[in-house]
């Protein structure tokens, strides 16, 4: 445990960024992506493999997907650890802690391989 | 003078199904639980990325799975953790800034209201643009 303390300002850091990145991107992305375009509510040009691709396939596009769904994973890992504890899981805090973080970081790579593979 | 007592006393620790005691505690428990949520919403995010990067069939096969009746239940449910998300992160992030600026001066309330709540309005209102094919 004394490694994850050592580190706190840092899981504090990708727990506030997330918080903002999730709560100001999240919402248009997930109505958008998941509610909109398979009920067809945008246009065909809209949702057509080619455009979504090329926006995503996009630098900027990478770096926005990039680090919204990690900083995301972080801050949910953070949050569930800190849930754990309020619940009195304290006992097994440094499994809680381990495995939420190493989660996140499996996440985090996962997200920029297949990002990386658009 | 004073006696140290020999009773063993454990920790104390907060009694079981505390969070349960009062609506104030339930909406902080549910707050935190939306880590699940919104954990699950960029995995379907990501799938979607996936669906992309694999080529035309899979992306309108991503689309086919996601419009189907369980997947639209599913998005709905994960879009209204993430609101709810959203609102209470926003209405926590209002607060910051009036307690811990210290000696730097605090904009007064309503602005720090205006600018969480307009921005969340703008950057949503921006992606789905973007998405929509309105801009770009």
């Amino acid at each position: 445990m004394k490694w994850i303390h050592r580190l706190e300002p840092l899981w504090w850091l990708l727990f506030g960024a997330g918080g903002f990145a999730a709560a100001l991107l999240l919402p248009g992305f997930l109505f958008g992506v998941t509610i909109a375009a398979p009920q067809s509510w945008f246009s065909e040009y809209a949702i057509s493999y080619q455009r979504m691709h090329g926006l995503a396939a996009n630098p900027l596009g990478r770096l926005l997907l990039v680090a919204l769904i990690s900083l995301t994973f972080w801050h949910s890992a953070h949050h569930l650890r800190h849930l754990a504890l309020d619940l009195g899981l304290g006992h097994i805090q440094a499994a809680v802690s381990y495995g939420l973080y190493g989660l996140a970081l499996l996440g985090t790579l996962l997200t920029i391989s297949v990002v990386a593979a658009l | 003078m004073t006696s140290r007592s020999t009773t063993p006393t454990w920790p104390a620790r907060e009694p079981d199904g505390w969070w349960m005691g009062h609506p104030r505690y339930r909406n902080y428990v549910l707050f935190a639980a939306t880590g699940f949520v919104l954990s699950a919403g960029c995995v379907v995010l990501l799938l979607g990325i996936r669906a992309l990067g694999q080529g035309h069939a899979a992306w309108q096969a991503y689309l086919a799975h996601v419009g189907s009746l369980p997947g639209q239940l599913g998005c709905w449910l994960l879009l209204i953790g993430t609101l709810f998300f959203s609102l209470r992160w926003l209405w926590v992030g209002v607060k910051i800034p009036l307690v811990r600026l210290g000696i730097v001066p605090a904009p007064p309330e309503p602005v720090i209201w205006v600018a969480h709540f307009a921005g969340l309005f703008a950057l949503t209102a921006l992606v789905l643009l973007l998405l929509a094919g309105v801009i770009l």
